[in-house]
């Protein structure tokens, strides 16, 4: 077969880029070459093609910052452990909190008044639903002091701090455990699970109920 | 000659797991299970951001973009049906939150600056040089032609320059960009002629050209 070698030079250039790449169809192929044979310009532009290609393949890949991995964990984190119940909940507490706060200070001073006008009884009342409100959700509470100040491992590796997110249960003890950064070598691991799964938390509580929680504890090592 | 270097091929594309790892990989991510998003995290982390960076020229902005990308496969896992890769999904995913910023930018009339500040206050998010201890010339000449780079980058359309990261820079397939952009083989083609001849134009004066 006789391949079409009388292209013009813009039709060259054009199939440049994925014959490079090995892109470009057989025949593509085949007219380009038979052109590039009796074209000292195209020859040229080829060969720059090829440098910019080796050249933008040489740019060193951009190294993410430190903490962009444990920001993402940890945002990717809080998005996945929000249940749905929580999402419900936090639409609520969003979108109603504004109405209901100024309606219930509305009541209550309504309240107030006709308890100061007639002298009894529903102060007391009252008194209750504010501290109700106010005990809907608590988060966990670190309570042990051993955690502030823990006695450090000679072969832990303490080079950067150590970030743990703990699964608390509802009478404050830790089911679960995940490094989240900071050396992983397992006499870290043993080191913290030591530390953790001995210690006590005040669990989270929703309308003072313990329920189960997690936390984020970050380990950071004071030489003395 | 011609044909020994049309064959050399890029191999710097992102970590990725193999198409029969894919169906349990996604099922972990469905089922919401931690070590699956650490994985997920430390697989694409580094690819992602490179992307961002070279779309978007500025660190701080790439990093939001990672972030939010990753929020987006996490609220979107749910409706990967397996189409594409793993990997092409979250690309395009990451594609439509870079460029959406890029759209934001426009808007505000921030139109792309080329940072270099990472590179000056030492934190190590901008200009990478070799480990294999360049001398003071040739630093100076790859920080020179990196910036060179991100400037010619900054000056194509959204589009053109989508394409030249992600071939260019990352290594994709054609049929992975097409794949990423929503967009044919043949499209592929032609946006990538036409965005490297404007590449080239910008970067005459770094690139080497024998003479036959």
């Amino acid at each position: 077969m006789k391949i079409e070698s009388q292209i013009k030079c813009s039709r060259a250039i054009d199939l440049m880029s994925s014959y490079i790449d090995c892109m470009a169809e057989p025949e593509e192929s085949q007219i380009l070459e038979s052109h590039l044979d009796t074209c000292e310009p195209c020859q040229r532009q080829l060969h720059s093609y090829i440098s910019l290609r080796s050249m933008m393949a040489s740019i060193e890949p951009v190294r993410p910052p430190e903490d962009l991995v444990m920001d993402t964990r940890v945002r990717l984190s809080h998005a996945r452990s929000g249940s749905i119940f929580d999402r419900i909940e936090a639409l609520v507490v969003n979108v109603l909190k504004p109405v209901v706060v100024p309606a219930v200070s509305g009541i209550t001073l309504t309240v107030l008044s006709f308890s100061i006008l007639l002298g009894h009884l529903a102060l007391n009342l009252q008194a209750q639903d504010l501290n109700a409100s106010n005990a809907m959700e608590e988060p966990v509470r670190t309570t042990d002091q051993t955690l502030l100040s823990a006695p450090g491992n000679s072969g832990t590796d303490w080079r950067e701090p150590l970030s743990v997110k703990a699964n608390v249960d509802y009478v404050g003890r830790v089911y679960e455990i995940r490094i989240l950064s900071g050396s992983q070598t397992p006499a870290m691991k043993q080191w913290i699970q030591n530390l953790l799964y001995t210690a006590q938390f005040a669990p989270a509580t929703r309308l003072g109920k313990p329920i189960n929680s997690s936390t984020i504890l970050t380990f950071v090592n004071v030489r003395s | 000659m011609r044909r020994e270097l049309a064959y050399y091929d890029l191999e710097r594309g992102a970590a990725t797991l193999v198409d029969g790892q894919d169906a349990v990989f996604v099922r972990r991510l469905q089922a919401n299970e931690d070590a699956a998003y650490d994985e997920l995290v430390r697989i694409y982390n580094s690819s992602i951001y490179h992307v961002a960076y070279r779309m978007l020229g500025d660190s701080a902005e790439a990093s939001d973009a990672v972030q939010d990308i990753f929020l987006k496969v996490f609220r979107n896992i749910g409706t990967f049906r397996g189409d594409a890769s793993l990997k092409t999904w979250i690309f395009r995913i990451g594609i439509s939150e870079i460029l959406n910023r890029l759209r934001w930018w426009k808007r505000r009339s921030r139109l792309s600056t080329i940072s270099m500040d990472d590179d000056h206050n030492g934190n190590g998010n901008g200009i990478c040089i070799r480990d294999s201890a360049p001398s003071p010339y040739q630093s100076l000449e790859s920080k020179e032609k990196e910036f060179a780079i991100q400037q010619a980058l900054g000056r194509l359309s959204k589009d053109h320059r989508s394409i030249v990261v992600l071939r260019d820079i990352e290594g994709f397939s054609y049929t992975e960009i097409a794949e990423v952009l929503g967009v044919s083989v043949g499209t592929v083609k032609s946006r990538l002629a036409r965005a490297r001849a404007d590449m080239k134009k910008s970067l005459i004066r770094y690139l080497t050209i024998q003479r036959v």
